[in-house]
């Protein structure tokens, strides 16, 4: 290249023309253009070295299922493990465990990234001697009988870690076993402890009530038996028959209090008459959850039996600080305990057990003073045996031989008792004892899934009760008040490693990533703060909180909202109460953008997720009815036009309903199909920039006037006519013959003509070259091999899940065709099938009168159409 | 006209010409060097750790393609010959010919042959050779005459047009095909045509 002739200038006019920056001419831009489109060309010319092809032979080729269990709160939610190549690699529910109905919670689909993630604890610390080191301390526990020694577990309601716990305490008789953890769901253990005279556990079953109310409880996230309080109540809201209402009081807008008819605002002797089963929440006062039993046990509440306490000798202790107080500890074995901030346990436990700590866990913390840190295996890694929500005992069963040669929690305790490490007929053989079950039952049990054993629930009826003696049915709250509550995903921080979890928005504030103080309206005019202004809290204890503020209808006046588990709750006091005083609030001055998925909230013109009252059922609404009219017009036209005859002969036609009035909100779909369709993160800061990567998300409208909340999953429309196909140049986006709008990622060539031109927004672009990460260590054992992983510069969306359509078809079992979305979600919300088969439900769901199109006058003729929410007027 | 003008004029067009004759055989150039076996590495045989003969083992032995490539029929895969596939006959036969070493060597250690592959496929064609080898596509249909090949070659590109061409009219794609082995032998009534959409092989 010859010197420019800026270059060559040798003299100047002054010394800035010397320093000054170098000018881009016109000659330098044609330069730089050609150039870099001849390297293009010369980087496209690839020279494929040739490829290695080594055998492998799985132990199946096929993929397949192991039914399994995983634990929530202690108890066991059943999936099947999909096995592919010899390691799991997606999550399932399993249709024959009542805690799953084949369907999936949030935080149960997201363990399948806990097992290949990066930061998972692989290596023991220190790295060498682990064993040695255990040996020591088993030959320590044996001289001294146990002495000084504490345990520290979870409560579980494992029969075979209740067993080991038991021989524990035998073998070493001076040794403390503390059962310890910070949910408040434990409390009912001792509410119902003081009105029926001995410890029981709830079981709720929407499906036998007629009018419940909840009083600050949330049986569809934080309850276990969730799924199927989910599926009870979707059941229940889609016909006239066994409607059922719903009324809630509530401080905190939980994901159940979305879906209620009406909000009460304070408790009366009148609203309760009308009441046939209350259901109190886990944070409520003692004395208020006793009211309630007893309130329930006066009315024979249907929906509402006991079981006998499931924790045995691993129910939480009433006063750990006492525990922790009574010795000076020797050694303290913590079993994945976390001890969170804002527990008097906490404090106590960090200063007793200061270097003397040996950590069993699965993700290690991020500063430990433990003298050792061992890694857990993960739950699809080991066996188990655990009760359901009704205290059926189903097992679990490793899927995949543990990854980093790890042990879990009973094997360790077996090596403490016994010197040696369990084998698998060691647990048989207990199994054997325990429940008289011999080896082809375990070997049925393990291959279906089915229980081995159960408990007799108590019905209120045949329960004794005492009135309690302080009634209360309020709480009492003095503004300014900071109401907190475990998070739905991350919990108290035990699963924030989990990116899925972190970026999945939490209901109603559809905030991820970080946390916010979450206000009302009027409390937001009243401290004259706008959404991500930084607000200032002191507590009681002059503990300072700084967040920036979200701001939603649905939260009352006076209160402050805060989720745990980010690290943000400076204070005390949560183990007495979950409502924590403040001193005062003040505006900072300070801005923060929250970074929440949807900004702009609802439309006053225009509702997009259609209801109606159940009233109306038989006579829709006129604009509903002129929609859907014209809707089944264009669709006609476009039948009768000539092109589509040729694509209406293909058998197969594609299409979905999502029916609001099942869906509840709770965000499983979105997980699902990011686990299925290889679906990366993004991170906090695109996600601010307004670049979320779900292929399936969910809009929240707020209402004006009613205290309720409407909740629409958007997933790709699949429209018969895509105003997405017109605008692509280079034909990456076009239609099937089944009616599928495909998306080819090696044609795409970025220009996001066609996210632009998608009125319904659904289109994701790879901004960056987000799926970089899956490549890194064993996050790559857990992608799925049929789905591409996209790069850079190329746009992604919803495919109907064409991979499980191709396998449905390579194998003739259309009518078992199912999406990601549609198998996890546990209201049965989402139908996915070909709408040329009449007998399928999606035809059947079509010609419902509640059926509709969003966005109908756009002319696109979506294949995802909705099915609209019912609602009751009036909930006495 | 004066004879610069005539020169400029003319000289212009020419060069425009010639710029235009020029980029197009440079693109049919591109193509025809592109599309050649110089590039496309077509029919040429590849060297393998073990120099395996499929003329001495299809033809002279008679063998099944599916006695070695045993999971055709129900994975995607078609699967190389594991080394304990291999030992099932060679621990008995040529137990110390040279060329076999390697094999031993990797059974042995319990390790695989490192075979190098004829017929890659880029990473976003999802291929299934299950759903192929069930509607009764023979191996030969792909791959070639393996059976008269006594080193592996690539008979076919396998380029997405001769995919679609297939797709299309499979009759044409399966007459005088020779046909071996037990496979299911096409028949008229499993030769619709397949799927062309874009989703049947790119996800």
């Amino acid at each position: 290249m010859p010197p420019l002739e800026s270059e060559r200038e040798k003299h100047w006019k002054g010394l800035a023309r010397l320093y000054r920056e170098p000018t881009f001419s016109r000659r330098r831009f044609l330069q730089y253009v050609s150039s870099s489109a001849a390297l293009a060309l010369a980087a496209g010319c690839e020279w494929k070295p040739h490829e290695n092809a080594v055998q492998y032979i799985p132990l199946s080729t096929e993929r397949f299922f192991y039914a399994t269990l995983s634990p929530f709160m202690g108890f066991g939610e059943g999936v099947l493990a999909e096995i592919f190549e010899d390691r799991p690699i997606k999550l399932e529910g399993h249709p024959g465990h009542e805690d799953s109905l084949g369907a999936m919670s949030v935080t149960t689909q997201a363990a399948i990234l806990d097992l290949y993630h990066p930061k998972r604890h692989s290596f023991p610390s220190p790295k060498k001697g682990l064993l040695a080191l255990m040996e020591k301390e088993r030959q320590d526990l044996k001289a001294t009988r146990g002495k000084g020694a504490l345990f520290c577990f979870n409560p579980t309601t494992s029969p075979w870690t209740q067993h080991l716990a038991g021989l524990l305490k035998e073998t070493y008789p001076e040794c403390e076993i503390l059962s310890f953890s910070p949910y408040p769901l434990f409390r009912f253990l001792s509410s119902t402890e003081a009105v029926f005279g001995k410890s029981l556990f709830p079981v709720f079953d929407l499906s036998l009530c007629k009018n419940p109310l909840s009083v600050e409880a949330d049986l569809f996230s934080d309850v276990p038996g969730r799924l199927g309080h989910i599926r009870a109540f979707a059941d229940r809201r889609v016909s006239k028959d066994h409607f059922l209402p719903l009324s809630c009081y509530e401080s905190f807008p939980t994901l159940m209090g979305l879906r209620a008819d009406r909000h009460l605002k304070a408790l009366s002797e009148k609203d309760l008459r009308h009441k046939d089963l209350l259901i109190p929440g886990p944070t409520l006062p003692l004395s208020f959850q006793q009211t309630l039993w007893w309130e329930n046990k006066r009315k024979r509440a249907q929906g509402l039996r006991f079981m006998d306490n499931p924790f045995g000798v691993l129910s939480p202790s009433h006063s750990p600080e006492e525990v922790l107080k009574k010795a000076a500890w020797k050694r303290v074995f913590n079993f994945d305990v976390s001890f969170p901030e804002g527990f008097s346990a906490a404090e106590v436990y960090r200063s007793r057990s200061e270097s003397k700590e040996i950590l069993f866990s699965c993700f290690p913390p991020t500063k430990s003073s433990a003298l050792a840190l061992i890694p857990l295996s993960h739950f699809l890694e080991s066996w188990e045996c655990l009760r359901s929500s009704t205290g059926k005992l189903h097992l679990a069963q490793p899927t995949v031989n543990p990854l980093f040669h790890t042990k879990d929690q009973n094997e360790w305790l077996y090596y403490l008792i016994h010197g040696r490490f369990p084998l698998d007929k060691d647990f048989f053989e207990f199994l054997k004892q325990k429940f008289s079950m011999n080896r082809p039952e375990i070997k049925t049990a393990l291959k279906t899934g089915k229980e081995v054993d159960r408990f007799s629930l108590h019905s209120l009826s045949g329960l004794e009760a005492r009135e309690p003696e302080e009634k209360s049915l309020s709480i009492e709250m003095k503004p300014p008040t900071l109401i907190t509550r475990p998070d739905p995903y991350v919990g108290f921080g035990e699963r924030s490693h989990n990116e899925w979890l972190m970026e999945l928005p939490r209901p109603y504030t559809q905030l991820c990533w970080e946390n916010a103080f979450v206000l009302g309206p009027q409390t937001a005019r009243h401290l004259k703060m706008k959404q991500g202004d930084v607000l200032k809290v002191t507590g009681e204890d002059e503990s300072v909180m700084e967040l920036p503020v979200l701001i939603r209808p649905l939260v009352g006046e006076g209160s402050v909202l805060l989720h745990l588990g980010f690290g943000n709750f400076k204070g005390k006091g949560l183990d007495v109460s979950f409502d924590v005083p403040l001193k005062k609030w003040e505006k900072t001055g300070r801005f923060l953008k929250p970074a929440v998925v949807q900004e702009e909230r609802a439309d006053a013109t225009k509702r997009f997720a259609k209801d109606f009252f159940l009233e109306e059922l038989s006579n829709p609404p006129e604009d509903f009815q002129k929609e859907r009219n014209r809707f089944d017009h264009q669709l006609k036209t476009l039948r009768d036009s000539s092109f589509l005859k040729d694509m209406e002969k293909n058998p197969l036609q594609w299409a979905m309903t999502i029916d609001l009035s099942r869906c509840v909100g709770c965000s499983s779909c979105m997980v699902a199909c990011q686990s299925e369709n290889n679906v990366p993160c993004v991170g906090k800061e695109q996600i601010l920039k307004g670049r979320p990567m779900h292929w399936i998300r969910l809009d929240h409208y707020d209402f004006d006037t009613e205290e309720t909340v409407s909740v629409q999953p958007v997933p790709c429309m699949h429209c018969e006519k895509a105003p997405c196909e017109e605008v692509c140049p280079v034909g990456a986006t076009v239609h099937s013959a089944e009616g599928l709008n495909q998306m080819v990622y090696n044609r795409c060539v970025g220009t996001r003509f066609c996210e632009n031109n998608c009125p319904y927004k659904v289109r994701r672009f790879n901004y960056l070259s987000y799926s970089a990460h899956f490549f890194k260590d064993s996050l790559k054992w857990g992608l799925n091999p049929e789905v591409s992983v996209r790069s850079r510069g190329v746009m992604e969306k919803c495919t109907y899940c064409v991979q499980r359509i191709e396998e449905g078809k390579r194998k003739d079992r259309l009518r078992e065709i199912k999406t990601a979305c549609q198998s996890a979600c546990p209201a049965k919300a989402i139908e996915f099938g070909n709408k040329a088969d009449r007998q399928s439900l999606v035809a059947k769901n079509r010609k419902d009168p509640r059926h509709y199109a969003l966005l109908s006058e756009l002319g696109t003729l979506p294949r995802t159409t909705y099915l609209a929410r019912l609602r009751q007027k009036e909930v006495l | 006209m004066r004879k610069a003008d005539f020169y400029l004029t003319y000289g212009v067009r020419l060069f425009l010409l010639l710029l235009v004759c020029g980029g197009m055989l440079i693109f049919w150039g591109y193509r025809v060097v592109a599309r050649s076996p110089w590039v496309t590495e077509q029919n040429r045989f590849v060297e393998q750790p073990v120099p395996f003969s499929h003329i001495h083992h299809v033809q002279g032995l008679q063998m099944d393609c599916r006695f070695c490539h045993v999971e055709v029929e129900r994975s995607r895969h078609a699967g190389f010959p594991a080394a304990s596939i291999c030992m099932k006959c060679h621990s008995q036969i040529l137990t110390d010919a040279q060329v076999l070493k390697p094999l031993r060597r990797a059974y042995a250690q319990g390790k695989e042959v490192a075979w190098r592959r004829v017929n890659p496929l880029p990473d976003y064609v999802f291929f299934n050779h299950q759903a192929h080898i069930r509607r009764g596509v023979n191996c030969s249909v792909c791959h070639g005459a393996v059976e008269t090949m006594p080193l592996m070659r690539k008979e076919h590109v396998l380029e997405m047009s001769w995919c679609v061409d297939c797709h299309t009219h499979p009759d044409r794609a399966f007459r005088n095909e020779p046909v071996h082995g037990s496979l299911i032998v096409p028949t008229a009534h499993n030769l619709k045509p397949a799927s062309k959409d874009c989703y049947a092989c790119h996800r």
